[in-house]
Formats: structure tokens, sequence, C-alpha cells
């Protein structure tokens, strides 16, 4: 029995390539995103590793108020290798808008020495800045870097940029970093008691990090020291894709609930057409259960193919996706693809998947096989409340025909008004961003990596792609399925404009309704993010009501092109044709 | 007078994936106002092909289809949509109504299209749907009716704007006796309102319901029969042996 | 008429005139009425054969005899009913006109045909308008019906013969 089910499930995708195109494409890309949310983070492991092994990294790296707390916590035992304690200063740079903070560590260091990536070496009268901070403030080698020193302006020439496994991107880290000789140090603040100490530490069992740290950190007054263990600083490392990583989740959730929404439009069309095909099933003899796991798994199987290719786009996509983040490493990042990642991109879609043809397909089965032999197609559902509703309205008679037609598929009118609409919300998230980012002051630096709005746009894009793509096809499906009625209507005096109006303008409607969902529904969605992501509420903009006004409008428009195409092709079949349609 | 329906060398062939198949092979026909005709034949003949060209479903590969003596093959779909409206009432084998729409929504359709307003239309179908015995149905779903049920619906729609021809497409063929009697007493009853009618059929008791019976064979008129008003009969046996 | 006589006779015997009156009722209109002469030419005749037995009742009129069924009237009687009548009937009055007046070079087989069409269409919409009118017996709707079916057949035979000599003429 098993053997029959497959096989039939198989000729059902076979027999509508489209619709099986479709899925495909929509659960690639929700996989897709699943695999990138899992990878991204983890893309940075290696360079990571690489930058620490380079830097001769401190398996413990504290932070301490005084020389003598740092030279306490050498002293502690369990220590393989200890360095002499760096000493940090604050310092300003000045720049257009205002002045940063910066730190500036005193050199020389033989642990956790920072890695040269462009210029030259450390000399006595100048600076290396940290890559990102230097990337971010746009300052370049061979300028002068202006300080505010306490003795009054300081002008260094940059020498060079260099990474540090301990330091994560700037801005995100807040206050950017640089590297000077120790005389330098002294000319930019003499005061040794504004120094603040750094004691790095290489033990001889690197596993032995997080309890040297604990008891580090208990031998000082609470409060007065950061002790930070090897994974500290390599997790700190990866958390920098972790925006990223936030957004690619949202997305997935969004892609799994149009999938769910427009999979259960196209199982649920293909039900109704083959009613007759499924009461000359059962009449052989499958249960109603047995037809619902036909359907069922034709779309696990379309699920399969489709977790696969989106787990191979993801691999390859994680380590571009997080090259920017790895700014602080060294080397580019490297595919953290394992099976586990594709298991767990596999178990959401497929669930989404059979779970939306089960729910589909759950009425169709249900009638009698002799109904479905004699009935042919499934006729619409009972008329709804909103469709009898629509019937008074005094609307065009073309659109309230069309409108009454969608509404009779209450089901799918509402999943299509889903999908717009959150389709719609991811717009609204990215028109939000937008607006977020273009409040910030001018010349400030930005909190937001510069990827993360790149990374929105080409989703928004995709999403938008998909779902267009869908408009078509449901539109086209919904053609095939009135074609006898069309020539009816035809027979009775409509013009193929009105037959055309009808169509276009139903599907409209249906949109509008989802678009303006999808407002209310996009600002909740960047909200929620934006708080997730750990932005404060005073930077969080909205975008303004005349940019929120256009996603109804776009969405009518795309909309009316998308189904244009299918009521074109409705006006074309001939009407005596269409009568005669079964 | 011009014939309201008029077809001249009317010829269809059609071209279905390598086989061309001629349905008709010049057909001249002329219904004059008012008449009640039926075009019969075994199926095949082409009838219903001869009927959706002159409803003007369909276009002719040759020949001319006229109405009220202007040529309609060669209009546009949107032009012949408005002049189904007025003119011509289409009546299936199968009812073809809309499933969305109850009955009264269906017959308002046609009243809905020429412009009448939305009161005034439900009106008017309401009343139809009671002179042709089903008034209490009016909000049913097609669904819900009965086949005879559904065909008064069908009639009903193609009646409400009085149109002048009256086509039927095998109107009784899904019906019983009793709702196939009721159907045609109905389209006679157009006739006698002045209307013209005329269906296609492969039933010689439908046939003979009307007042000229045009035979179909092939593509082509075969036969052309004028009947009479019903002559009594003698309702006795005959031929019985006297012995 | 004979087996119909045996058969008003099967439950009880009876007179000539109620045997006339029982057929009355049963046909009504559909029965032209039966004279006398005709009843009593019978009864003798089916007497004669030995079917039926007829006795004098103490009465004046020479006619006013009873009859009833014989052993072998009784037997002639279940032999028919248990006897279907026959199907075939490979007589038909237009076939025979057609065959002749066609060898004879009478006229165009076509015209016929149609002639005999027209008649038939004809007589269906009598027929219809004759079940259209009130007041008949449920017997005389049900023989109407057949009347009607047999007519619709025939057409159908005139269409077959008319497409067999429009493929006999072809070949030229």
């Amino acid at each position: 029995m098993t053997a029959t089910l497959v096989r039939l499930a198989f000729a059902g995708i076979r027999s509508r390539a489209l619709a099986s195109v479709l899925t495909i494409l929509l659960s690639s890309a929700a996989a897709a995103t699943i695999v990138l949310a899992l990878e991204v983070g983890a893309t940075a492991r290696d360079p990571w590793q690489r930058t620490f092994t380079a830097a001769n990294g401190a398996h413990v790296l504290a932070n301490v108020p005084t020389q003598a707390d740092a030279r306490a916590i050498a002293a502690l035992p369990g220590v393989a290798e200890r360095d002499e304690p760096v000493p940090i200063a604050v310092a300003r740079v000045a720049r257009r808008g205002g002045t940063e903070r910066l730190l500036l560590a005193g050199l020389p260091a033989r642990i956790n020495v920072p890695v040269r990536t462009s210029g030259s070496a450390l000399r006595e009268d100048g600076v290396v800045l940290e890559r990102s901070f230097a990337e971010a403030l746009g300052l370049a080698v061979g300028t002068p870097l202006r300080l505010a020193g306490a003795g009054g302006p300081i002008e260094l020439p940059i020498l060079g940029t260099a990474i540090s496994p301990s330091q994560p991107r700037f801005p995100r880290s807040n206050t950017g970093l640089a590297w000077v000789r120790r005389a330098t140090l002294e000319r930019i603040e003499p005061d040794h008691s504004r120094w603040h100490w750094t004691q790095a530490i290489r033990l001889a069992n690197a596993a032995a990090a997080p309890a040297f740290a604990a008891r580090a950190a208990a031998s000082l007054p609470a409060g007065t020291a950061s002790v930070a263990t090897w994974e500290d600083q390599r997790e700190e490392a990866l958390r920098d894709a972790q925006p990223i990583g936030i957004i690619l989740t949202t997305y997935t959730i969004l892609l799994l609930v149009v999938v769910f929404a427009v999979v259960a439009i196209l199982v649920g069309a293909r039900a109704s057409a083959q009613h007759r095909e499924i009461g000359l099933l059962k009449a052989v003899g499958l249960t109603p259960r047995q037809v619902s796991a036909v359907f069922a798994l034709e779309s696990a199987a379309l699920g399969l193919i489709s977790v696969v290719i989106g787990f191979a786009i993801g691999a390859l996509l994680a380590p571009r996706l997080a090259a920017p983040s790895a700014e602080t490493l060294l080397g580019p990042p490297t595919t953290a693809a394992s099976p586990w990642h594709l298991l767990l991109a596999g178990i959401p879609v497929l669930l989404v998947l059979i779970g939306s043809a089960r729910s589909s397909t759950r009425r169709a089965t249900r009638y009698s096989a002799l109904q479905a032999i004699q009935a042919g197609t499934a006729a619409p559902g009972p008329r709804s409340r909103l469709a009898r509703a629509v019937a008074r309205a005094p609307l065009l008679l073309a659109l309230a025909l069309g409108l009454k037609d969608l509404l009779a598929r209450r089901h799918r009118a509402l999943r299509l008004a889903v999908a717009i609409g959150v389709t719609g919300a991811a717009i609204v998230v990215a028109l939000s961003m937008n607006a977020t980012l273009d409040a910030q002051a001018t010349g400030a630096v930005s909190d937001v990596p510069d990827e993360l709005p790149v990374l929105v746009y080409t989703l928004d894009a995709v999403l938008l792609l998909i779902t267009a793509t869908t408009l078509v096809a449901i539109a086209l499906l919904s053609v095939r399925e009135r074609v006898r009625e069309l020539g009816v209507l035809k027979a009775i005096g409509l013009t193929p404009g009105q037959i055309a109006s009808s169509l276009v303008g139903a599907h409209a409607a249906v949109a509008l309704l989802g678009a303006l969902a999808s407002i209310p529904l996009g600002i909740g969605l960047y909200v929620t993010v934006y708080a997730i992501a750990g932005g404060s509420g005073a930077d969080r903009v909205i975008a303004p009501w005349w940019w929120l006004a256009l996603v109804p409008v776009a969405t009518v428009l795309i909309v009316i092109a998308a189904t244009s195409l299918p009521a074109r092709l409705a006006t074309r079949i001939p009407t005596a044709d269409a009568l005669r349609y079964e | 007078m011009t014939p309201v329906l008029e077809a001249r060398s009317l010829a269809k062939t059609y071209d279905t994936g390598g086989a061309k198949v001629m349905a008709l092979r010049g057909v001249d026909l002329a219904i004059a106002r008012g008449e009640f005709v039926a075009i019969m034949g075994p199926s095949g003949c082409g009838k219903s092909t001869l009927l959706n060209l002159l409803a003007g479903l369909d276009r002719p590969t040759a020949g001319e289809v006229r109405l009220d003596g202007e040529r309609i093959d060669r209009l546009s779909e949107t032009d012949l949509a408005r002049l189904r409206r007025r003119h011509i009432g289409f009546v299936f084998q199968f009812f073809n109504l809309m499933p969305t729409l109850s009955a009264v929504e269906n017959v308002e359709l046609p009243l809905l299209l020429v412009g009448r307003r939305r009161r005034d239309a439900r009106r008017s179908a309401n009343e139809l749907l009671r002179e042709l015995g089903i008034g209490d149905k009016h909000a049913a779903a097609p669904v819900q009716l009965s086949g005879g049920q559904q065909q008064r619906v069908a009639l009903a729609r193609a009646l409400a704007n009085t149109p002048d021809i009256v086509l039927g497409d095998e109107p009784t063929g899904n019906l019983d006796s009793a709702a196939s009697r009721e159907v045609l007493g109905l389209l006679r009853g157009a006739r006698d309102r002045g209307q013209t009618v005329l269906l296609a059929t492969h039933d010689a008791r439908v046939a003979a319901a009307a007042d000229r019976v045009i035979t179909l064979r092939d593509g082509l008129v075969s036969d052309e029969t004028k009947l009479q008003a019903a002559r009594p009969v003698a309702l006795a046996f005959e031929r019985f042996e006297r012995t | 008429m004979r087996e119909h006589f045996l058969a008003l006779l099967a439950r009880e015997r009876g007179y000539g005139y109620e045997l006339g009156q029982a057929l009355q009722q049963e046909f009504g209109e559909l029965l032209p009425a039966l004279n006398a002469g005709q009843i009593y030419s019978t009864l003798a005749r089916l007497e004669r054969d030995g079917l039926v037995v007829g006795h004098s009742v103490a009465g004046d009129s020479r006619r006013k005899r009873v009859y009833e069924l014989t052993e072998a009237g009784r037997a002639a009687l279940a032999r028919w009913v248990e006897t279907p009548v026959p199907g075939t009937r490979l007589k038909d009055e237009f076939f025979m006109k057609l065959v002749v007046v066609v060898s004879a070079g009478l006229a165009e087989p076509q015209a016929v045909v149609e002639r005999q069409r027209r008649e038939y269409l004809q007589s269906l919409r009598d027929l219809d308008a004759l079940l259209a009118a009130n007041g008949k017996s449920a017997a005389a709707e049900l023989l109407v019906e057949g009347a009607v079916l047999h007519a619709k057949a025939d057409l159908e035979w005139l269409d077959l013969i008319e497409q067999r000599l429009t493929v006999r003429e072809e070949p030229r």
C-alpha cells in the first residue's frame, strides 16, 4: 500500500509542475534562511582561532585598576606564561560632529599581541589602530590621528592597522582600540592614576581557563575587575553576527508562514480539481486518511528536495554573509556546514509542508466517493457571511462577481491575504530600518553594521519576488478552475474587459486588505526585532506615514500587474470551448 | 420581413491537434421573428456548433451570421457580449448556473448587466421566478435545487431581459419527462409572447414542439419540415383483431 | 378478442351483455363499443371450439345465455397468460411502401423518407397535445406515451434508413 501511495504522490508532482516548482522555490528559501541563521555565527570560528594563535592569545585576560592587581593575578598558581601588565589609557579622537572615545594600549606585549594587518610596525611616535575602528571612522594609514590628550591636542601618524582576538568589531564594542608605545602613552596621559591595566595569562591547560578566571575574579574586590577567558573572547567575536542571526531567524518565520499559506492554497486547489480522481481512489479502496497521506507525501517529497537545495544555498552563502563581521579576524570565514544543520533546517520545513497539505485536504477528502465522482469538481464552500455582505454592497458588477467567487473559497482568500500581509510587513520593517538609519546623526558612527540593511533588502526582494510569482500562479489556477463559469458569463453578456477586471479587481481587493493589515504587523515586528537586538527605544524610528501609505498602494499595483496576464488569458479562451470544459 | 436570425453558407472547421474536423460544411438558415425552430440531428452533426455560431459564442471559419440583417460574425468580443445581453438568451443542457450565487442572483445578472438598478433588477428577477413557479426558491443555491428547478432558474435568467431570441442547447437533456414538458411549455410561452425560439436537440419529441424542424446531418441541412397545429387523435386501439 | 373474453369469464360466469359492459369499463374510450352481434358471434365461436359452454337460463329471450369456462378453456387461458405477446415485428407499412415505391421508380427514396418524417413529427406533436389535455384514465396516458416512444423509434429508424441511402449513393 505504501508503494502505491508513493507512486501516486510522484504522479501528482509530475502533473502539476508549476505548483511543484513554486513550492520548491518557497521552501528552499525558507530552508536556506534557517541554515544561514544557524551557520552565520559559526563561520567565524576558524578565523578567530587563527587570529588567536597568531596573536599568542591570552587564555585569561583580566582588566584591573592597578598594576599591583595585575601582578597579583599573574602570581596565581597555574600560570604557564605571563606577560607584563599592559597599561590602558582613555583618549578622545577629534572628528566631525564631536569626539570619539579611544582606548590606547601601551605596548610592548608578549601575550595577546596585536596582529598587524596593514601598514608598518609600531614605532616610537606612531599609533596602530584596530582595523574595524579605522574603517568605521574612515582613518587611513599615513594620515595623522588627532587626539585630545590630558596635556592638550596631540597628533600621531597612523602607522598601520591591526586586529586582536580580544577586541570585537567597532562600534559594537563601543570604545575603539589603538596601540602606542609606552612612552607615547605617557605623553598622552601622564597621570598614571588614570591608567588601568590588563593582565594577559597563558595556561598550561586551556580548559582550566574558567576555573582560573573565577579565582582571579574572586581574589579582587568585587566590581573592580573584569576577567575574560579565551572562550569568552571567542564568543564575543562570534556574537558579532548576532544582528544578522536575528534578522535571519525573523525572516525564516515569515517565510515559513508564507510557505504554509501558499502550499495550502496550491494543495487545496489541486484537491478540488482532482475531486473526481479522489472519489475514484476512494471507490477503489483508499481511506480518506490514505488519500490525505498521498498529498502529504507529495509535499514531503517536495520538501526534501527543497531542504537539500536550501542547505546548499545556505552553506555557500553563510561565509559570504559573515565576511563583514569577520573583519576583526584573520583570514576568510570558513563554511561551518554540518549535517546537524540539515536536520534542523529540514524539520520545520517538512512539518510546515505536511501540516499545510493535510489541513487543506481535510475538507476535500471528507466527501463520499460517490458524491465526488458525480460532482466532478468540488463545489466551493457554503457562502460565507462576508460573501453575502459583498452581495449587498453596491460594488461594480464585475468586481462584485469576482469577489464573490474569490470569497466562496474563503480559506484561499484568507491565505492569500496572509501571504501578502506577511510580505508587506517585511517591507514595512525594511522601511522602518531605513528611517532609523536616516535619523541617526550624520557623522556619528552607526551601531548597526553596514551589511544588515543590505541583508534585509535582499531578503525582502526575495520574499517579494516569491509572493508575486505566487500571485500569478494562484491567479492562473483560479482561471483554470473557472473556465466553464467564465464561458457562461461571456454567454450571458459580460465583456472580456469585465471578466478581466473581475479577476484582477477581486485579487487586488483581497491584497489591499492584506496590505493594510501588514502595516501594524510590520510595525510590531520591527519593534520586537529591534528590542531583541538590544537597540534602545529612543533611537528607534518607525517609517513615516507617507512611506507606509506606499505599501498598500504598491501592493495593489503589483497585484494588478501580476494578475493581468492570467486575466488576459481568461478572456482569450473561446466561449464555445469554455462551455464544453469539464 | 428581415429574418431575425440568418446564416449564409456557414462553415466551421475545428483543428484538434492535427486532425481537422468540419463541424459545419455550409449551412443556410433563415429564422423569422416569432418562429419556434428546432434543429435536430444525431450527436456530432453540428447542431451545437451551429447554435454557438448563431449566438456569437464562436466565430465561423466561413460564411455569415446576421442578426436582424446586421452581420455579427465580425464583431469584437466586447460588442458581441453587449449584443447578447439584450438580444439573446441562452439555455444550456447542464444549466450552467453560477454556483456561488443564489437563484435570484443568477437571474438578476443579465438585468444588472444592462444597467438596471439593483432593487429594480431584484424585483424583476423575483417576479420572473414566480412566473416560472419557483418563486419560493429565490434564495436557494443551485446545488440545493433539483434539475428541473435549476433549468427553470436558467430559463428565467435567459428570459430576464426579454431577449428577441431564446436559444437552447438540449435544454431538456438532463431532465425527466415531467420537467421536460414544463420547460418546453415555458419555451412555447415565450414564443407566444413574440420571442423567437431556437432549440438544438437530438430528442424528436422536443423537436416536435417546434413549428419548424431542421435536420442536420454531417454538418449540412438534410431536411426541413414545417409542422401544423396538433391534429385530433382518435384515442382507440388500432389494428384490433376482429374475430 | 377471444382470449379477452376467456379472461373475463375466469372468475365467474357471465352473460354476453355483461362481458361487453366489463370491456367497456376496462378500456373506456379506447375501445369502440362492441355491438351485440360481435359479442355473441365471438362467444358462439368459443363455444364451438369447446372453450366455453353456455347454459340457457330460464328466461324469455333467446339470447340470455350464461357462459362459463370449460377445462379446455381454462387451459387455453393459462397458456395465453403465460405466453408473451410476440416481440419481433418484422412487418411495417411504411417500409414495404418505401421498398416498392423506390424499386418501381415512382419517387426518390429521400422524398418518401422526408414525407414520412414529417408525419411522424406531426404525430408526436399530436400525441403530446393529447397528453396535455386533461381527463384521461391512467391506461390511456400510458397508451399515448407508448405511441410517442414508438414514433420516436420510427424516427430513429428513418434516420438510419436515410444514412444507409446516402452511404449507398456516395461511391458514385
